[in-house]
């Protein structure tokens, strides 16, 4: 019997309550299901490869490196599925099925086993390798085209101030990423929190604070319409429910994490507002999860017996005066941040006029160097509605930025100058402005923006070089690399610098087309 | 293996490897990230920093009698400072091709903390001849770590290795790794390389021997450097 | 919803094993070993000697100082050595043993009926300081300190714990039930000491006929509170945070928030002691578990060897216990042998066929900062913060920063926690090592 036998001794408590990690980890892959099927339904197979990729790249870089660095096996408790999913549910269906490989990669292998593994992750590692993939793949990873047509994503419509279809984006049959039915979200999310498995606090402050500032920032109020449309979009629900309620990297005390939820709403809805780049969750919530060791080192809840005050008098703590409670590190850091803040608003609105003068006058002044006869400048309309787009097709990366003609002392048209950017260059954008005289003829360029390699492309920028452009005639000018032109349209490439000098080429020629097409053409 | 090193050899495999100055001492970093975007611009800023080094050691180490020690880092910033400007003189007023091709550079040397962290480290305490082979190797171990990143950089990132086209340009290249992430990224990898097939750095040895007081790896925020001054 | 407190885990309450079995006495056959230190204070000195003759309800050790207790013996026999036996916290310690010659033949005058309202405040006192009464809820504190403290006139609610909220015990619920006039009886007469107070009965609703037995007896007299069924409602903090909605510091005595609990059976005991002179030499107790054959609440004598017991409830079931508890599954203590003795304190025997411990070991991750341990913690501590601060040793965030000496060890967290962390016992240990810092501060100082 087994009485006589060895006995287990330990400590207590001897009795556990049967959920564990692998429970919780396949309890959220499942909440996330919804999502993904009707991401695969409305996308196709390519959204399905996308998920398997991206799951299967996770489980295994995560049994790799256990096996690599003799660790114990910790693939097997479900956290790298989550991620591996979680982060294809932020994906575009139209990626190249190496994003989502190499992003996964970047996920388990950098953000999370690098750092220690389970629980020791400092950032979400699904939205980091998100961020990865976006600095590393813009083209792509921007790429939300149905069926090969190229087509914004109903957030970029509404920064657009156009209409969207907020019953398309609530079921996921707006494009978008792959996780982009609200409907499914809503379900998992709602699952999950009535299980008690995220925080209320974090994904509903998530919510409010981005709510809150949209409404008081977004320029139409609190307007239910736009709210909505809003909240629908661009990761918000996916990011509330999911990505910032991600254990590891949210704070621990209530408050905290009211702090911290509220933080992600409102510079999400910051970026969205302020910011340039159409992904405005990802980092808002990747620097949200960077203060929450500073939120879990000051912010921390008192037991019970130690709450109120009252309580703490009778207890024979004498509870501090608000003032004094607050780090003084805070205190100072907040008020060098103030005072710094409100000199620099100062200067820069003391200044703003006189620097805009100043960019005013050189950039007249660059226009004076191509069209020399010219006394004054008037921007050519024809010319805005090619701004920020690339120009036409077969020029590369290039950009109309603004096309001014030029009027003489005897107020005829003295020529042209078209300010031009290509993004081509070797280290960089290489901006100029191309003179065209009245009758085609190029007259000069001039750089308004050049720094290459010193010594290499930098040397476009001599009169060696911008000279060629000088008095030429040419529809379309053409590069030589190897030198040796003799053709008015041809131009000597700066020996061991063809990059830039192709940049300045094309970005001659796209000026030129310009000219040809637009002014010549009627337009103007 | 352990074999007895010539003093100047061992110099030369202190710098490029034992005390790598990007990869075991971390200095230069700010250059590093910022210049290793390809790999000719790594060769290019590793050289000029190895011959301004090594005029700045010899030049710390023949004087390294006469600074005062209160004085000392001022004094070595001002030599090393001079030492770069003139250097940049001399070079635009005599070979202006190479000032072309190294233009922005020179300045950016003068910040370099390898300059002054080799002055403060060993060119103060040791002869012009060792303290010319330290910057030799340090020099060289700087540029080579440098070209390397540079060269994976510049593959992953751009597409090219020294300017011509690698990868097929069907291929987007992983835009991260030109700019400073994809630099730390790089930089580490070479040092886990290092660690995983057991390279003798400065850093394996203080783990697995503990400190010796050279006060070489560790900066100036250890409680040991007064007690190791003080001997 | 019935009363309840903030926090707290909901294992499942394995009464059914024996909440039927009606309580019996059990007269055991083989020597009677009697720890001097069952109590919180110092050890008792013993009053007999090798090869006295002792007779049920004598006196075997008297109290030693303020904060102690006298043991009584629990049958008549020979002293047979007062020496070192094992005992079940594994320890060897200083023990009276008395070879029981099955008589159990009573002292004189006990059980005699005593007029209770001729005795004075201090009377009553001294009777239960004779009685070697200490709190039979686990911790053993002696029982006429806790009635006297610095302000009887504060004391506000006296409260008798009938909680039972440790898994697979259920002898206090049968007591309640077979003895409410009694335990109705010594909360009266407890109150006798508190001019100010009044009393209450904390009842967990999964206890219905008690509840029941309990109101009928306490009429109108004294209150009896439903409690939502959750753990540890027992525990004293919580308790008193239920039914008078206060909270108060582990540095702090329930008196000083005008409280005093005592569980049900020691009420019983006092009740014993006052009005029937009977000291206190047997309590209640439930051997239970799914390794016995046939669990039951017994009226155990002090002294009592575990293994009688276990034959007396059919021997054990199948291959046996891999794991045996004094107490229940979240607060007792593992026991390594069957030859060890009953406490005082001892109110149950839990034989279990599988160790959960083992298992959840064998599941351990890492922790996943879930936070179920922080909703969960009955004091409103950060469980998460504090296992993290006590794997570095940082001493000084512990104790100052995240209040850790709060931690009375209910096993809540380590319970909840998907991760199965042992956070209990690094808490526990985390304790110990402070205060022995602080113990050597102190020495260190006085020097």
């Amino acid at each position: 019997m087994n009485t006589e036998n060895v006995l287990n001794l330990s400590s207590g408590p001897h009795v556990r309550d049967r959920w564990s990690t692998r429970f919780i980890m396949h309890v959220v892959a499942l909440s996330l299901l919804p999502a993904s099927v009707v991401g695969v339904a409305v996308y196709g197979l390519k959204a399905l490869w996308i998920i398997l990729v991206s799951i299967g790249t996770a489980v295994a870089t995560e049994f790799a490196f256990d096996k690599l660095c003799h660790r114990p096996d910790t693939w097997k408790d479900g956290s790298a599925i989550v991620t591996g999913l979680m982060l294809a549910l932020t994906l575009s269906p139209n990626t190249p099925l190496y994003e989502p490989f190499l992003g996964s990669l970047f996920a388990i292998l950098v953000v999370k086993c690098c750092f220690g593994g389970l629980g020791k992750n400092f950032v979400n590692p699904a939205l980091a390798a998100r961020c990865f993939l976006l600095i590393s793949f813009s083209n792509t990873m921007t790429d939300f085209s149905v069926d090969g047509v190229s087509a914004a994503t109903p957030v970029a419509e509404l920064a657009a101030g156009r209409v969207v279809n907020i019953t398309q984006m609530f079921l996921g049959t707006a494009n978008g990423v792959i996780g982009s039915s609200i409907l499914a979200l809503l379900i998992g999310g709602l699952i999950l929190w009535s299980l008690d498995i995220i925080h209320g606090q974090i994904c509903f402050s998530v919510l409010g604070g981005f709510t809150l500032f949209m409404g008081l920032f977004g320029g139409q109020g609190f307007d239910p319409y736009f709210l909505a449309a809003h909240l629908c979009g661009g990761g918000v629900v996916l990011g509330a429910f999911f990505m910032a309620t991600d254990y590891v990297t949210s704070p621990v005390s209530r408050l905290g994490q009211t702090v911290y939820g509220v933080m992600i709403g409102v510079l999400g809805a910051m970026f969205r507002i302020f910011g340039g780049a159409a992904d405005s969750f990802s980092y808002s919530i990747i620097i949200a999860n960077l203060f929450v060791p500073l939120i879990d080192t000051y912010i921390i809840s008192k037991p019970y017996a130690f709450r109120k005050k009252a309580i703490q008098r009778q207890n024979g703590v004498t509870p501090a005066p608000l003032l004094q409670r607050i780090p003084k590190p805070v205190v100072t850091l907040a008020v060098i941040a103030l005072i710094s803040g409100l000199a620099l608003s100062g200067v820069f609105s003391m200044t703003k006029d006189t620097i805009d003068q100043q960019k005013l006058e050189a950039a007249w002044a660059a226009y004076q160097e191509v069209v020399p006869t010219a006394e004054g400048f008037e921007a050519v309309p024809a010319a805005e509605d090619f701004k920020g787009e690339v120009y036409g097709s077969g020029f590369g990366r290039v950009y109309i930025n603004e096309v001014v003609a030029g009027t003489d002392a005897n107020g005829d048209l003295a020529g042209y100058a078209i300010a031009v950017t290509s993004a081509e260059g070797y280290d960089g954008n290489v901006g100029l402005s191309v003179g065209v005289s009245p009758d085609g003829t190029v007259n000069a360029i001039s750089f308004t923006e050049l720094h290459e390699t010193p010594g290499k492309g930098m040397l476009c920028g001599e009169p060696e070089f911008m000279d060629q452009f000088h008095d030429r005639h040419a529809d379309a000018f053409k590069l030589l690399p190897q030198g040796g032109g003799t053709a008015e349209n041809e131009i000597d490439s700066v020996s061991g610098a063809t990059v830039t000098s192709r940049a300045v080429v094309n970005a001659v020629n796209a000026a030129l087309d310009f000219y040809h097409n637009v002014i010549e053409g009627g337009a103007a | 293996m352990k074999k007895e090193m010539n003093q100047y050899v061992e110099r030369l495999w202190n710098g490029l490897v034992t005390e790598n100055p990007t990869l075991v001492l971390m200095l230069g970093m700010c250059p590093t990230l910022a210049v290793s975007t390809r790999a000719m611009n790594g060769i290019g800023m590793g050289l000029s920093s190895t011959a301004v080094l090594v005029l700045s050691n010899l030049v710390i180490s023949l004087l390294r009698k006469v600074i005062p020690d209160q004085v000392r880092l001022p004094s070595y910033i001002v030599v090393v400072a001079s030492l770069v400007t003139v250097t940049e003189l001399l070079i635009e007023a005599y070979l202006p091709s190479v000032y072309d091709a190294l233009g922005i550079y020179i300045p950016l040397i003068v910040v370099n903390c390898i300059i002054l962290g080799r002055a403060e480290a060993y060119a103060n305490k040791h002869g012009p001849g060792l303290a010319v082979m330290d910057g030799i190797g340090m020099g060289l171990g700087f540029t080579i770590a440098l070209t390397l990143a540079g060269l994976i950089r510049e593959i992953l990132g751009n597409g090219t290795a020294f300017g011509a086209q690698i990868l097929p340009k069907t291929m987007e290249p992983i835009g991260i790794f030109v700019q400073p992430p994809g630099a730390f990224l790089v930089i580490a990898l070479f040092i886990i390389i290092m660690n995983a097939i057991g390279i003798k750095t400065r850093q394996r040895k203080l783990v697995d021997g503990g400190c010796d007081g050279c006060c070489a790896a560790c900066a100036a925020a250890c409680d040991k450097r007064e007690e190791v001054s003080a001997q | 919803m019935n009363h309840t407190f903030r926090g707290g885990v909901h294992p499942n309450d394995q009464k059914a094993f024996s909440r039927e079995a009606p309580l019996r006495r059990f007269d055991p056959t083989g020597e009677m070993v009697f720890p001097v230190a069952q109590h919180i204070g110092k050890p008792a000195k013993p009053v007999v000697a090798k090869g006295d003759q002792v007779l049920v309800g004598q006196m075997l050790a008297q109290g030693d100082g303020f904060v102690s207790a006298n043991i009584i013996s629990s049958c008549s026999g020979k002293v047979k050595a007062i020496e070192k036996r094992r005992i079940i916290s594994g320890a060897m310690a200083e023990c009276v043993v008395i070879e029981n010659d099955g008589l159990f033949t009573p002292v004189e005058g006990m059980g005699e009926a005593q007029d209770v309202d001729a005795l004075s405040a201090d009377e009553i006192l001294a009777k239960i300081q004779q009685a070697g009464i200490v709190g039979l809820g686990g911790a053993g504190f002696p029982t006429h300190v806790k009635l006297k403290p610095r302000d009887p006139a504060a004391i506000r609610y006296v409260i008798a714990n009938g909680a039972e909220c440790e898994p697979f015990l259920t002898c206090n619920d049968q007591l309640m039930r077979t003895e409410a006039a009694a335990i109705v009886a010594g909360l009266r007469i407890m109150l006798r000491l508190f001019p100010n107070a009044k009393g209450y009965i904390g009842i967990e609703d999964n206890k219905p006929e008690a509840i029941g037995a309990m109101r009928a007896a306490a009429g109108d007299e004294f209150e009896v509170l439903a409690l939502h069924t959750k753990y540890p409602q027992g525990g004293e903090h919580n308790l008193i945070q239920t039914v008078a909605g206060v909270d108060y510091p582990v540095a702090k005595l329930p008196a000083d928030v005008g409280c005093v609990v005592s569980n049900v059976g020691t009420i019983y005991a006092i009740e014993r002691a006052v009005a029937h002179n009977e000291p206190l030499f047997s309590h209640v107790l439930t051997v239970s578990g799914d390794a016995v054959e046939n669990p039951g609440n017994f009226i155990v004598r002090d002294g009592t060897c575990f293994r009688e017991l276990v034959e007396a409830c059919g021997g054990v079931k199948g291959d046996g216990p891999r794991k045996v508890l004094s107490g229940g599954p979240m607060m007792g203590f593992a026991v390594g042998t069957l030859d060890v003795h009953v406490q005082k304190t001892t109110n149950g025997i839990t034989m279990l066929s599988a160790d959960e411990v083992e298992q959840a070991q064998a599941a351990m991750t890492a922790c996943l900062h879930c936070g179920r341990c922080t909703t969960v913690c009955p004091a409103g501590l950060l469980p998460q913060l504090m296992a993290e601060a006590a794997e570095i040793k940082d001493y000084e965030r512990y104790e100052k920063k995240l209040y850790g000496l709060e931690c009375v060890a209910c096993g809540s967290c380590t319970y909840i926690c998907p991760a199965k962390r042992p956070l209990t016992q690094t808490f526990k240990q985390t304790k110990a090592e402070i205060m022995a810092i602080k113990r050597a501060a102190q020495a260190g100082g006085a020097k």
